[in-house]
């Protein structure tokens, strides 16, 4: 009776299995463990007091990456929150390092270094029979260390602050002017329904992952989910792909042992005995510290992760600057007249010096389109900044001919420093002065990048908006 | 370390014994339910709405592609009452015949019970249940699946696309080029889609392909809310039959992997015992896959290779004409027009496509927005009035006008391919026929509201870079237009590519 084979807890593992195992215990120590010592100082360094979603994102892990992939444009190797730990042997750079197959090459090393160690393991420990029990901690440190990488991006979707709203700037350029990397974002930042939902999503398989009862579905929604998101980072240029296949990977072999037993109910329609074995945790101290840990992992990266992440996305999304704008300034501003050292330019949308219209936000960043073929801002926009300048969601990715700055108004002499958002150009400093005739008007003057001077007059103008008002009738479009 | 627990002889044995026969029978609540089930998930297995039949009739099989094989198998769900109004359209008043379908199934199930007394078991009946709910659900998997996997859902972009703003976009229509940017990703998506439908019409991979239906269209409904796609309703009742169909292995797997215990599902085939039987199942089952699995295969194939996506028009357009173009001189009735952000009929720049449309851009002028040929936003005709349509037809967007199906001229096909424009402001879209022998081009507004626009423009193209239009353009001015192509590069062609500024 096949049930009854399927029953004995094969306690003897086959040389091949023995193998097998040695070789993922020490590819998945490798991922999971942080071996560099900066990793765990921070433990020490960390301002308890005042915690950030930063600090919280560094303790989560560090991705094993002894060789570091230099990224095609200043900025875009930004991962966010995930951080590569500092060890660093080698650099590569290629296109396929950013992208694709190549990036995938410190899961390559961590496989050698696998099979090296293993064939030693097996020259020296030719007794033991299985690896159970080594096999449950394992999967238990992937399954945490899945869990616990998760949580920054879980709870910056459930709060929406991972993809924000779109900024004036961005909704008014064209579609052909952002990288791909940037409208597989844009489509979390118009509608945060979505967004919220990926985030719960997420939500859910931590907390699957979490217990052990639950772990196999977890691993399976993990491998369906972020599976998915590790495809579209490839087919998008997205750039966390390696992030996101982990967890492909971490739950493709966490199922792993589950799987057997699916196929066998429901594609051979057998009965199934599951034969999973779990560490029994039977001492009064082993119970202790698994109550202990699991409670740590919950308050630390659920409880307290979610909290933070509460509180930023209240106070101070992070990928948005703080600073405010000019008061009542917001809006999208037509260039009425244009002066460059005191000779009017007349509108021309194929002039590269002659603004043909501003926007400014509500935070400090104001923009301005010129002819220009093609100046990619090649920051990916990512990562937790602490300054103004450095935070460019609103800007990253898009290419053309809109410029950003961000400015320091001294509101008393009525005068904007700005500074370009693109790091390529940061050397670009203007100071313009301005003045507010009427509510819908903004006066700028002075020197522009070239050191021309310059005059400006911008009247604000009311756009439709289809993104927002459609779902109304009658939607007429007034451009 | 502790010590290694012993393992005891298994005690189950005495469980395998314990687990009911196949012909057992049902208790009374299980007999209710089921009879409640089997009217509510049936009516949402087989197509209802009599539009659906009226536009069964209307179909012209001498033409049969691709889009009527979509047609039948993408959309039908009980929709006799139609809710003109925001909810209505995208929100939870979208649902309303739901809790009707379950009304009916109640009263169903209350008379059936009465008039049923003797029945033991349904176990018959709930296998051809099932076999309907799968099928259902894996032609309408598979139906997308091929919209996806040959790029006909979100078709490839155009340069006019590139050149219009986010915020003219409706939602629907963003979400749509965010996918249609990376064809890849459709293509995957396309799979995701197909291959859980797929494996729905095998006995033995049903679970798996309905936890794949499930989550795949489960996805589908919730981002059709976020982002006003308007199929919420077809897609949740997709999801729906999934988890119904995987409701019969929930227990087994729920006890296999959360309790780990030793599971068994028990499965019942019936027995079809007359050789009639036997060649009706084996026809009917053979005939549905060819064509909705094989025949649709290959009109995807034909459709593909024969350039014929049915949102995109399929006239060639003039010769390497293909381009983003500055207006750099434009004279109205003979008085050359400045560049101005504030002119109602100067053009600011024009587009030209593989295929004969033109589009430019206007500063200042006002236009109604072309609206999704079904579904979604509401048209011009359909005032939200709040009040419940009930209609014979069903779903009145949809089925509301049948006249529409009629198969057209085929020089009507591209005027009538408004994928371009749809969900979109910004432009404004001209369809042309061009006579290359005179050079005159004979434009047509592409906008419904619009159609009267037309335009003679007679064409020169003194060098590779270079059109000038001239003639009489929609209010019967005088135009002279000198094209530039613009050697502008797209950040969003510009793949991997670094910096590269100019």
């Amino acid at each position: 009776m096949t049930v009854l084979e399927n029953n004995i807890q094969t306690t003897s593992w086959n040389g091949y299995e023995k193998f097998s195992f040695r070789v993922a215990f020490i590819f998945f120590f490798l991922l999971v463990v942080p071996l560099d010592a900066d990793y765990y100082q921070q433990w020490l360094t960390t301002d308890w007091s005042n915690l950030h979603i930063r600090d919280i994102g560094k303790l989560s892990g560090s991705s094993f990456s002894p060789i570091k992939v230099q990224p095609a444009q200043p900025g875009s190797g930004d991962l966010g929150s995930i951080q590569d730990s500092s060890l660093d042997f080698l650099k590569i750079s290629a296109e396929s390092a950013n992208f694709g197959i190549a990036s995938y090459i410190n899961w390559g090393l961590a496989f050698v270094i696998g099979l090296i160690g293993a064939t030693i393991w097996s020259l020296l420990d030719r007794k033991t029979t299985n690896y159970r029990t080594l096999y449950y901690f394992l999967i238990v440190a992937v399954s945490y260390s899945m869990l616990i990488k998760l949580q920054g991006l879980t709870f910056s979707k459930v709060f929406p602050t991972q993809m924000p709203n779109l900024a004036l700037t961005q909704l008014n350029t064209p579609l052909g002017d952002f990288t791909h990397q940037k409208l597989y974002w844009i489509q979390f930042s118009f509608v945060h329904g979505y967004e919220v939902f990926a985030g719960l999503a997420e939500l859910l398989i931590m907390l699957l992952l979490f217990f052990r009862q639950t772990r196999a579905v977890g691993a399976a929604l993990a491998i369906a989910m972020i599976g998915n998101i590790a495809i579209s980072n490839h087919t998008y240029d997205g750039g966390i792909h390696l992030a996101a296949a982990f967890y492909a990977l971490g739950g493709a072999f966490v199922l792993w042992r589950y799987l057997p037993n699916i196929w066998n109910l429901l594609v051979n329609e057998k009965d199934t005995n599951p034969a999973i074995y779990h560490y029994p945790f039977e001492k009064k101290w082993q119970k202790y510290f698994r109550l202990a840990f699991k409670s740590f992992v919950f308050l630390m990266f659920f409880v307290l992760s979610a909290y933070l992440h509460w509180q930023n996305y209240t106070y101070d999304s992070y990928k948005v600057p703080a600073q405010k704008g000019l008061t009542n300034s917001r809006g999208f501003y037509e260039v009425t007249a244009f002066k460059l050292n005191n000779k009017t330019v007349p509108y021309s949308p194929v002039d590269s010096l002659r603004w043909q219209n501003v926007t400014f936000e509500k935070w400090s960043t104001i923009s301005f389109t010129v002819f220009n073929t093609f100046m990619i801002h090649g920051e990916a926009g990512r990562g937790k900044q602490f300054k103004d300048v450095d935070r460019t969601y609103e800007s990253a990715g898009t290419g053309g001919g809109r410029r950003h700055f961000y400015y320091k108004a001294d509101t008393i002499n009525h005068v904007l420093y700005l500074e370009n958002k693109n790091k390529v150009y940061k050397d670009q400093k203007l100071k313009l002065n301005y003045s507010r005739p009427t509510d819908s008007r903004i006066i700028l003057s002075g020197l522009n990048e070239y050191q021309d001077s310059i005059y400006v007059v911008l009247d604000k103008k009311d756009k439709t908006y289809p993104l927002y008002q459609s779902r109304r009738q009658p939607v007429v479009w007034n451009p | 370390m502790a010590k290694e627990p012993t393992i005891t002889e298994p005690s189950y044995i005495s469980y395998v014994q314990e687990v009911p026969q196949d012909h057992t029978d049902w208790t009374e609540l299980q007999k209710v339910a089921f009879r409640i089930a089997f009217i509510y998930f049936g009516l949402f297995s087989i197509p209802l709405d009599l539009g659906f039949y009226q536009m069964l009739i209307n179909m012209d099989y001498a033409h049969l592609n691709y889009r009527h094989l979509t047609e039948i198998v993408a959309f039908f769900n009980p929709q006799f009452i139609n809710i003109f109004s925001e909810s209505g359209f995208f929100g939870p008043a979208s649902y309303i015949n739901l809790p009707f379908v379950l009304l009916i199934a109640l009263l169903g199930g209350f008379i059936w019970t009465k008039l049923d007394k003797d029945r033991k078991e349904y176990q018959s009946l709930y296998y051809w249940l099932r076999v309907m709910a799968r099928y259902r659900v894996a032609y309408a998997g598979i139906g997308w699946g091929y919209k996806k996997l040959f790029v006909m859902q979100m078709p490839t972009q155009n340069e006019g696309l590139w050149n219009t703003e986010l915020i003219d976009f409706f939602a629907k229509r963003l979400y749509w080029e965010v996918i249609s940017v990376s064809p890849s990703y459709e293509v995957f998506l396309g799979f995701a889609e197909f291959i859980g439908g797929f494996l729905l019409l095998f006995r033995r991979t049903t679970g798996i392909g309905a936890a794949i239906t499930f989550v795949v269209f489960g996805n589908i409904a919730i981002s059709n809310h976020a982002y006003d796609i308007g199929e919420q309703v077809p897609s949740a009742g997709m999801a729906m039959l999934s988890v119904f169909i995987l409701w019969y292995d929930i227990p087994g797997i729920w006890s296999l992997i959360v309790k780990e215990q030793d599971s068994r599902i028990v499965h019942f085939y019936p027995e079809l015992k007359a050789k009639w039987q036997k060649y009706t199942k084996s026809f009917i089952k053979y005939a549905f896959n060819f064509v909705f699995v094989f025949l649709f295969f290959v009109f995807e194939v034909y459709a593909y290779t024969h350039n014929d996506f049915y949102k995109i028009p399929n006239t060639p357009g003039l010769p390497k004409s293909r381009g983003y173009y500055e207006v750099t001189e434009f004279k109205l009735n003979h008085k050359i027009l400045p560049y101005s952000p504030f002119d109602l009929v100067r053009w600011q720049d024009v587009t030209f496509e593989d295929w004969s449309s033109m589009s430019f851009k206007v500063a200042n002028r006002p236009q109604d927005i072309e609206m999704f040929a079904a579904g979604s936003y509401p048209g011009k005709e359909e005032v939200y009035d709040g009040k419940w349509r009930l209609d014979w037809r069903g779903d009145v967007r949809r089925y509301g006008k049948p006249h529409k199906r009629k198969k057209r001229a085929d020089s009507l096909r591209d005027i009538n391919v408004t994928w371009e424009l749809s969900g979109i402001s910004g432009r404004i879209w001209y369809y042309y026929r061009a006579d290359t022998i005179n050079h005159v081009l004979y434009l047509q507004n592409k906008n419904k509201s619009d159609r009267t626009q037309k335009q003679v423009l007679h064409y020169s193209r003194p060098n590779a870079n270079r059109i000038i239009l001239q003639g009489t353009n929609e209010f019967k001015d005088s135009i002279y237009v000198v094209l530039d192509k613009s050697d502008k590069k797209y950040p969003l062609l510009q793949r991997r590519k670094g910096d590269s500024e100019e």
